[in-house]
């Protein structure tokens, strides 16, 4: 007979030995998959592999597709260690790029140096200020966020959408005939454009450093400060912290402000890293909310393993973009990324519980 | 789209209150689906990977057989089918099910296993 029980410590080892696992078994269910689809699995998993993470190209890609992940990877892990379900990401991220977009349009081509924190200050002041609309109404009035951040979303991507598309907006192009056909954003001015480090031949968007720099920041944050210590309690047991004198409804408002700081930032770099204008069908079509949610929850909300699980599942991405052709199965990478997600999200349980085999314990009863 | 009324009938009334049948048609298949979930306590964000490997495998089946009737069990069978790979993580192996829904979107969703199969 097979039992569940609660272990009552986690060892060290099998918070590394379970995602690895995780990911062995991910992959030999794809190649069941591919088998049964009719494709060489050995062949397809290399090119997935040689696109995603092989040669300058293909990694400097990959950069650039973990970037974003990354922020709403963080956006996520902050909120969902003080069971605080923030779903929000999302619309974050897009509140985010119109504000980020905003500064970096106001400051124009003389500002210098000063566009780029001008960005992230109003990036984040953006996201924080759409993710206090749960956050207050969870601390007073006791709403699901889960239900009121994911709604937002979809108000966060209207507007976008809106600003671009059906109105004469401070962030749509309006300069010429063609732009008043076909809507775009303004183009940002030259300053605007986020430096890139270059290391060797690898070109490193300042967005990812900015998100390692925030991730170090967090883990401080959230291993060394009383803070950190308080949003750990009210995760654990709300009411044993608000008896110890916690002040709950203060920590979930800076909490969510926090996480959706981080998102804003997000979308700021999507306009300084990247897109270099408001874009609304790249921001809407990309899911970067979502995905942050996955990648916090496959990090067991370490904000270290969140860059690293960004880096992995960006290079994925971008490998399928790469590959998107006749030869290539299309829809192949959420597969695999489903795959991973579910196989990681079943190895949770060998880290939360033990299983034993006592054998033949209800034969042997009956027999008796 | 089915909006070809003629004469009198032609007022924005009727189109706007056509059109709300026509878009909300879905979005009632997806609420009574969650509703069932949300009633046994389980929260289900995968609704619209279920809806859409629903589609694709209900567009298969009425390509192979030709008979509606084998669409929409085969649609509701498929539907049933991803749905249990979220029961078995939430339930069995209780897993979050925040992450396990929105897996399930990933896994099955517009860049997944529907646009796969849809090839």
């Amino acid at each position: 007979m097979i039992r569940i029980e609660r272990r009552l410590a986690q060892p060290r080892w099998l918070t590394v030995a379970v995602p690895v696992g995780s990911v062995v078994v991910a992959f030999a269910l794809m190649t069941v998959v591919l088998l049964a689809t009719h494709h060489a699995p050995g062949h397809t998993f290399r090119r997935l592999f040689d696109a995603g993470f092989v040669g300058r190209a293909a990694l400097n890609a990959s950069f650039v597709s973990a970037t974003p992940l990354i922020f709403t990877g963080l956006c996520a892990a902050v909120a969902f260690r003080m069971q605080l379900f923030n779903i929000g990401g999302e619309g974050q991220l897009y509140v985010g790029a119109i504000t980020g977009a905003a500064a970096g349009i106001a400051l124009g081509e003389r500002s210098g140096w000063l566009s780029v924190p001008a960005m992230v200050a109003a990036g984040a002041a953006g996201g924080a200020a759409l993710a206090l609309v749960p956050a207050v109404l969870r601390a007073f009035l006791s709403t699901n966020e889960i239900i009121t951040s994911l709604m937002l979303n979809y108000v966060a991507a209207l507007v976008v959408s809106y600003l671009i598309f059906d109105s004469q907006s401070y962030w749509r192009d309006t300069s010429s005939p063609t732009a008043k056909v076909f809507p775009q954003g303004k183009p940002l001015p030259a300053a605007a454009n986020w430096p890139a480090a270059h290391v060797g031949h690898l070109v490193l968007p300042f967005g990812l450093l900015l998100g390692v720099l925030i991730a170090a920041i967090v883990w401080v944050l959230y291993t060394r400060t009383r803070f950190g210590f308080e949003v750990q309690v009210i995760g654990d047991s709300p009411r044993a912290a608000r008896y110890a004198g916690m002040r709950t409804r203060r920590k979930i408002l800076a909490v969510m402000a926090l996480s959706g700081a981080i998102a804003g930032i997000g979308g700021a770099s999507q306009d300084g890293d990247i897109r270099h204008t408001l874009d609304p069908r790249g921001l809407t079509a990309a899911g970067y909310g979502y995905a942050g949610i996955v990648i916090a929850a496959l990090a067991r909300y370490n904000p270290f393993a969140v860059c690293l699980v960004a880096f992995l599942l960006g290079g994925l991405q971008n490998a399928g973009y790469t590959l998107q052709g006749a030869d290539f199965p299309s829809g192949l990478v959420g597969v695999m990324q489903g795959l991973i997600l579910f196989s990681a999200l079943g190895g949770e349980l060998l880290i939360r519980y033990r299983i034993r085999f006592a054998r033949g314990t209800r034969a042997a009863e009956a027999r008796a | 789209m089915i909006l070809a009324f003629g004469g009198v009938n032609n007022s924005i009334v009727v189109v706007v209150l056509a059109s709300a049948v026509v878009y909300g048609t879905p979005l009632l298949y997806a609420a009574l689906g969650e509703l069932l979930a949300e009633r046994s306590g389980v929260l289900n964000l995968g609704v619209e990977g279920m809806m859409l490997v629903g589609a694709v495998m209900g567009f298969w089946a009425v390509q192979r057989t030709g008979s509606l009737t084998i669409a929409i069990a085969v649609a509701a069978a498929a539907g049933a089918a991803m749905a249990l790979i979220h029961a078995f993580l939430v339930v069995t192996l209780r897993a979050n099910q925040i992450v396990s829904g929105l897996a399930l979107t990933i896994f099955a969703g517009a860049a997944g296993l529907s646009s796969y199969l849809g090839n």
